[in-house]
């Protein structure tokens, strides 16, 4: 045990924190020497089945077009068939509630049947060359099939890759490098079909609160949602016609997020809200100072005071948040 | 006056510690809620965010309040100096005075480890050693300068991201004086890293023993930590390779390689595989990362210069081996009931780790089909490029 552990042990018993007694019981239990690897162990097993899945979807798309592309696809369906079968035959049938495998590989093993499935689908369908050949439809069937895996295993991440397929079928890339550059793209229909994407999810959202089914599903919806809106919303300020509508939008997402963050008492969620909010409130205002002849100069002195006064305003919120954490636990 | 103070404030982040470690006891079930509950309120602590979210956002509006204020200093009050050219060299000090004087109120009023403290700070040590090291127009200097004030960070406000930022200072200070101006043979630049993160390990193992540690022990643990990544880095291959070449003018013909070569593969291997064995030992979790992480960096740079594998046959390979390495340690640890265990760790958070996982994931599966018609089928073919953006959740 280290110094400082045994330091803060004695100034307890000091301070009759703890009694004797208890310190006794504290020093058998770390006499034990308990190092849990269970996180780390279940993390490298992900990252394998990713590795292997990359690897798989990488040999599989060089050799399209080849002799070996169809003994390939074969094996893959084999594979995932195999997968899903020893999947299913441990899962107890679906479940209204969360459920856990008792063993967590199992977890891994839906995990890497959705994708193998998806990379399957995908490939079937390029290979066959169906007519009217449209690529919505094979992410569109990826999300069914991933969001059945989702709700039949009970897999956030089956869920996150089925959301991201529907996202693609919807018309928008949900790669982690969008969030980066901050916009989707100038076009105005990608920004408003992101937005009835994300009231959808929301909608999603409030049918699974209301009939219980895999409620704890419903954090997920609400976070990819808090993202794709605001974003979006975000974006659309610059438009020329539209831009009040996404004003609104924003509006009304923030205030319904920042109460969904408290019923949920998720800070993630709260600190997005107000994140957001906050960029486009002072997007708005920047917008407002320049378009009246404001006298730049003073705006520009007054920077410091309006960012000092938004510390304090999200001190204040954060310290709102904990408090009524505080008070409902 | 002043020193009741500082005593005082130590004194409130001493107890933010004791309190983590009776959380700790109480995730472990040692105590019950009620006592812990109970002993809390007995101690005042720091304003503290443990969130880290919250905390880079404060961060980030630190520096956005920074930045605002230098830029109108700059521009009307420092513009009326343009006549000389020697005005923004007091620019920079003034600025160094105004970050410490931030810190320094940010310190009286309890706030440790809340955000905008830390880019006070962050900003403190590196406008004091901007205005030196124009001042004196000398890079030394100014990294001479960057970490003793950093060093002064670290003791005066606890300021634990300072001191990696201080042995990074330190590090850069003695790489360009070797490199640079030329004070030892280059060659020699790899063993004196690792001599000086032995030192700082050294610092490590002394102040560990002793009472007045206990304040610093978040500082100490990336003293320690950030010495075996110095030491880890400034010996592995590729760094050695190319700093040569860069700075050496040497030329690697095809068939020829460094000097030593050989002593730095085996010492890229040879490092992560040492801290692992340290890390089981000591039962430290992050440090068990740091050498999984070095080990993967290893595999990575010898990849780098002898690419045998195609890359979607070694990531099929990387799959098989690391699933049944995970699969066999967990075969042999299930049943244990003390030391190594398979159980649930109660004091650590599981979350944090379901969260990366589907970062990874959302990050791996490249679903712009159809964005992008041309390149049509992108399932699983996404470069796998690390270090998710930690946006989606």
């Amino acid at each position: 045990m280290s110094f400082f552990k045994e330091y803060a042990l004695q100034y307890f018993v000091s301070k009759n924190i703890l009694t004797q007694k208890q310190k006794d019981a504290i020093d058998g239990y770390n006499k034990l020497g308990l190092f849990s690897l269970r996180n780390e162990l279940l993390f490298l097993i992900s990252v394998s089945v990713l590795f292997f899945t990359s690897g798989i979807g990488v040999l599989v798309y060089k050799n399209i077009d080849s002799i070996g592309h169809q003994i390939l696809l074969i094996a893959l369906f084999v594979c995932t068939v195999a997968c899903f079968y020893f999947a299913y035959k441990k899962a107890n049938g679906f479940q209204k509630e969360q459920f856990f495998f008792k063993n967590p590989l199992y977890d891994y093993l839906v995990t890497l049947t959705t994708l193998l499935g998806c990379i399957f689908i995908g490939y079937f369908q390029y290979n066959l060359k169906l007519e009217y050949t449209n690529y919505n439809v094979s992410s569109l069937l990826a999300g069914i099939f991933s969001v059945i895996m989702a709700y039949y295993f009970d897999s956030t991440s089956a869920l996150t890759v089925s959301i991201s397929s529907f996202a693609t079928f919807v018309g928008l890339s949900l790669s982690s490098y969008v969030f980066i550059n901050g916009s989707f793209t100038d076009e105005t229909t990608v920004l408003f079909s992101a937005i009835l994407f994300g009231i959808i999810l929301l909608v999603w959202e409030y049918f699974t609160v209301k009939t219980k089914i895999k409620l704890h599903f419903g954090f997920v919806f609400l976070m990819f949602a808090v993202h794709i809106i605001n974003v979006a919303c975000i974006s659309g300020l610059n438009f020329d016609i539209y831009w009040w509508l996404c004003c609104l939008v924003l509006l009304a997402s923030t205030y319904y997020f920042y109460q969904k963050s408290f019923q949920y008492k998720s800070i993630a969620l709260y600190v997005f809200t107000l994140l957001y909010g906050y960029i486009g409130f002072n997007q708005i205002l920047v917008a407002i100072l320049y378009s009246t002849d404001f006298l730049a100069a003073l705006v520009l002195y007054c920077t410091p005071f309006y960012l000092l006064a938004s510390i304090v305003f999200f001190i204040k919120a954060v310290k709102k948040f904990n408090a009524h954490k505080h008070d409902e636990a | 006056m002043h020193t009741n103070m500082t005593k005082l404030n130590y004194n409130l982040i001493k107890n933010l510690f004791l309190v983590e470690d009776l959380k700790e006891l109480k995730s472990n079930m040692l105590i019950s809620d009620i006592q812990y509950s109970k002993a809390v309120q007995d101690f005042v602590i720091t304003k503290t965010n443990t969130n880290i979210l919250v905390r880079i956002g404060f961060f980030l509006l630190g520096l956005f309040l920074l930045s605002s204020l230098f830029g109108i200093l700059s521009l009307f009050i420092f513009a009326g100096f343009t006549e000389s050219n020697e005005s923004y060299k007091a620019m920079l000090f003034v600025y160094a005075v105004i970050c410490y004087g931030a810190s320094e109120i940010a310190y009286r009023n309890n706030y440790f480890a809340f955000g905008f403290d830390d880019s006070f700070v962050m900003g403190a040590h590196l406008f004091t050693a901007l205005s030196f090291g124009i001042y004196t127009e000398s890079v030394a200097f100014g990294l001479l300068v960057y970490s003793l004030s950093g060093i002064f960070c670290v003791v005066r406000y606890v300021h634990t991201p300072s001191v990696f930022l201080t042995m990074l200072g330190v590090v850069s200070f003695i790489s360009y004086l070797v490199l640079e101006e030329k004070l030892l043979n280059p060659f020699l630049l790899p063993i004196l890293l690792v001599l000086v993160s032995v030192l700082f390990l050294w610092l490590y193992f002394v102040f560990t023993k002793k009472e007045s540690g206990y304040l610093y022990q978040n500082v100490l643990h990336v003293v320690k930590y950030s010495s075996v990544l110095i030491a880890y880095v400034s010996i592995n291959y590729y760094t050695v390779r190319e700093v040569a070449i860069s700075f050496m003018n040497l030329e690697i013909k095809p068939n020829s390689d460094i000097p030593f070569a050989i002593l730095f593969y085996v010492l890229t291997f040879l490092i992560p595989i040492m801290i692992f064995y340290w890390a089981l030992k000591t039962k430290d979790r992050y440090m068990l990362w740091i050498s999984v992480f070095c080990f993967a960096l290893s595999v990575l740079t010898i990849r780098y210069y002898y690419a045998v594998l195609e890359p979607e046959y070694a990531l099929i390979l990387a799959g098989v081996v690391l699933f049944s390495i995970a699969y066999i340690l967990i075969q042999k640890i299930k049943n244990n009931r003390k030391g190594f265990t398979f159980l649930p760790d109660k004091s650590i958070n599981p979350m944090t780790f379901d969260v990366l996982k589907n970062i990874l994931l959302l990050h791996q599966i490249d679903t712009t089909t159809t964005l992008k018609q041309e390149s049509p089928m992108e399932f699983g073919g996404g470069g796998f490029s690390g270090g998710g953006s930690g946006e989606s959740y």
